[in-house]
C-alpha cells in the first residue's frame, strides 16, 4: 500500500502541468470531488487488495491439492500405516495428511500401553479428525469472504461516486448557464471513471469468489470421504483386536 | 501473502501505466471550430402566414444555396406571367398557376393580422420570405430542400430593411405595411385556414371544463350529442346552440341539454380571432368516452 501511494504521487505529481480540458486518467483524477477521489482511491485499493488475495489462494489451493493427491498416492501404495506416519509426523502438514496425522496420533495415544481396547477410543478418533478438517477449512477459506465483499459492494461504490461526479458537473452546468457538451463533458467521464474503477475491482473478485468458493466445497468433500474411509479402516482394526485378546 | 501483494501492486502499476500511455495518446481532441446554424423556431400558424403572396412581388436575387437544384429557366414560364413586373424567382412545381395569376392585394383584415405578428417577431419574419419562396409553396415537406430552409445568412442581404428601422419611420401606414410586409408570391390569403393543435385543445378543454355528461344510463356511453354552434366574434355565442343530430335512446335528451349546458356556460372562448371564419360555425360533436371539436 505504501508503495502504491507512492507511486501515486509521483504521478499525480507530473500531472498537474497536464491542461485542465484533456481527459486522461491523471487529469481525470485531478479534477474530481474529494468525495469522488476516496472513492477511486478506494476502489483501487480493493482492487489491489483483492488481487493479492487471488494470487494468495490460487497457490493455495495449488498446494493443497497437489499434497493431497501425493498423500493419497502413498496411503493407497499399501505401505504400512506408521511408517508413513513416522515420515508424514517430521514435517507441517496441511488438509489430507494433517487429518491423517491427527488420526494416527490419538490412535497411538488410545493404544500404546494398553492391555485391552478401551472403549471409545474410534468416537474420539472420529472427533479429532473433524475437528482437524474444520480447521483445515477454515484456513482455506480465509478473505475468501473478502472477495465476496468487494464483488458485491464495489459497482456500487463505483456507481456512488458516478452519482456524484454528475451531480457536480449538472453544478457546472447550472454555474455556467451552458449545456455545451464541454461544460458537461468532464464532469461526466470522471465520474465514469468511477464506475470504471469499481466495475475492475469487482469482476475479478466475484469470479475468483466463484472460483474459489467451489474449490473449497470440492476439498471438504475430498476430506470428508478419506476421514470415513480411515474411519472404516480403524474400526476393522479394532474388531480384529478384540478377537485377538 | 506478502508476496502475493506485491505481485498485485506490480500488477495494478503495469495496468495504471498503460491506460495512462493509452489515454493520453487519444486525449488531444483538435479543437473544432463552433458552426453556429441559425434556427428560427416558427408555430404552425406563423409558418402558414409567411406564405401570404403579393402580386408585386420583386423578384429577389437567388440565395447562393439554391443555385445547384436546378436551372431556374424552365419552371417559370407559364407560371409567372402576369403577377410579376420582372422575372420573379422561379417557382417550386406544385403551384397551380391559377392561383398565382389571378393574385392580388390583400384585403385588409388579414393584412392588418399580419403586421401585428410582424411586430411581435420581427426578425423571424422578416427573413421568411425569401427562402420559402423558392423552396416551399404547399405546405408539402420536401427533404431536399431543408438546406434551404435553414440558411437564412445569405439571403439576410438581398432582404430589403430591418423592421426595427422600418418602425422608427414616420412613413405613411400603407408604406410602412408594404416595408414591414416586403411584396412575395404565394397564395392570396395569408391567413391560415386550419386552427393549430394547440387551440383545438385549448377549446376542448375549455368546453370539458363545463361539461358533465350524464351517467349511468344503458349504453349512454355510446351516445354521441351533435352540436351545431356559431360564434360572435369575441367568443360568445350569436345564439344557443342547435341540435345536428337526433337518437330515439331515451338518454339522448339529458346527454343533448348537458351538452348544451356545457357549451353555453363556458362563453366566451378564447379562440385565436384572426381565424375567425375557420371556427365561426362549427358542428362539435360531443362524445362522452372522447370529445372531438371542431
Amino acid at each position: 500500500m505504501i508503495i502504491m501511494t507512492g507511486v501515486l504521487n509521483g504521478v499525480l505529481a507530473t500531472a498537474t502541468v497536464a491542461p485542465h480540458s484533456d481527459l486522461s486518467f491523471v487529469a481525470l483524477f485531478l479534477s474530481a470531488h474529494i468525495v469522488v477521489k476516496v472513492v477511486m482511491v478506494g476502489l483501487l485499493a480493493s482492487s489491489v487488495w483483492g488481487w493479492a488475495v487471488i494470487v494468495n489462494k490460487t497457490a493455495t489451493f495449488k498446494n493443497a491439492k497437489k499434497e493431497a493427491d501425493d498423500f493419497e498416492k502413498a496411503f493407497w501404495s499399501g505401505q504400512h500405516l506408521d511408517e508413513l506416519y513416522q515420515v508424514l509426523t517430521q514435517r507441517t502438514n496441511q488438509t489430507l495428511p494433517a487429518v491423517f496425522v491427527a488420526a494416527m496420533r490419538e490412535w497411538k495415544r488410545s493404544i500404546d500401553g494398553a492391555k485391552s481396547l478401551p472403549g471409545g477410543v474410534l468416537m474420539r478418533v472420529q472427533r479429532v479428525m473433524d475437528n482437524t478438517i474444520t480447521s483445515e477449512i477454515d484456513r482455506l477459506e480465509r478473505r475468501l469472504m473478502f472477495l465476496a465483499t468487494v464483488g458485491s459492494t464495489a459497482p456500487f461504490v463505483g456507481l456512488f461516486g458516478t452519482v456524484w461526479g454528475i451531480m457536480s458537473s449538472f453544478q457546472s452546468i447550472a454555474a455556467s448557464n451552458n449545456t455545451s457538451l464541454a461544460v458537461v463533458a468532464p464532469g461526466i467521464a470522471e465520474a465514469l471513471f468511477a464506475t470504471a474503477l469499481g466495475l475492475l475491482a469487482a469482476i475479478p473478485a466475484v469470479i475468483f469468489y466463484n472460483k474459489f468458493s467451489h474449490e473449497v466445497s470440492r476439498h471438504i468433500a475430498r476430506l470428508e470421504s478419506f476421514s470415513n474411509e480411515f474411519m472404516a479402516i480403524l474400526s476393522r482394526q479394532v474388531d480384529v483386536r478384540s478377537e485377538k485378546l | 501473502m506478502r508476496k502475493a501483494i506485491t505481485i498485485s501492486i506490480l500488477f495494478h502499476i503495469a495496468l495504471l501505466t498503460w491506460a495512462l500511455g493509452y489515454f493520453a495518446s487519444s486525449d488531444t481532441p483538435k479543437p473544432v471550430a463552433k458552426i453556429t446554424v441559425p434556427v428560427d423556431i416558427l408555430t404552425p400558424s406563423q409558418f402558414t402566414k409567411i406564405k401570404a403572396g403579393k402580386k408585386e412581388a420583386k423578384k429577389i436575387k437567388k440565395p447562393a444555396v439554391v443555385k445547384k437544384k436546378k436551372p431556374a429557366k424552365k419552371p417559370v414560364k407559364k407560371i409567372v406571367k402576369k403577377p410579376a413586373p420582372k422575372k420573379p424567382v422561379r417557382v417550386a412545381k406544385k403551384v397551380e398557376p391559377k392561383t398565382i395569376a389571378k393574385a392580388k392585394p390583400k384585403p385588409k383584415l388579414v393584412k392588418k393580422k399580419i403586421v401585428k405578428a410582424k411586430k411581435r417577431i420581427p426578425n423571424q419574419v422578416q427573413k421568411k420570405p425569401v427562402p420559402k419562396k423558392v423552396t416551399k409553396r404547399q405546405s408539402e415537406f420536401d427533404p431536399e430542400n431543408i438546406a434551404a430552409l435553414l440558411n437564412k445568412l445569405p439571403d439576410q442581404k438581398p432582404a430589403p430593411k430591418s423592421s426595427y428601422k422600418v418602425k422608427l419611420e414616420p412613413a405613411p401606414r400603407a408604406q410602412r405595411q408594404a416595408r414591414l410586409d416586403p411584396p412575395n408570391y404565394g397564395r392570396r390569403y395569408g391567413a391560415d385556414d386550419t386552427m393549430s393543435a394547440n387551440e383545438i385543445d385549448a377549446f376542448k378543454a375549455q368546453i370539458s371544463q363545463c361539461w358533465r355528461p350524464p351517467t349511468g344510463g344503458l349504453g349512454s356511453r355510446d351516445l354521441n350529442v351533435k352540436l351545431r354552434i356559431k360564434f360572435k366574434l369575441d367568443g360568445t355565442l350569436e345564439k344557443p346552440p342547435e341540435l345536428a343530430n337526433f337518437s330515439g335512446s331515451p338518454f339522448f335528451r339529458p346527454a343533448a341539454e348537458a351538452a348544451k349546458r356545457a357549451v353555453w356556460q363556458c362563453q366566451p372562448y378564447r379562440m385565436p380571432k384572426d381565424k375567425f371564419a375557420t371556427w365561426q360555425d362549427m358542428i362539435l360533436n360531443f362524445d362522452p368516452r372522447d370529445m372531438f371539436g371542431g
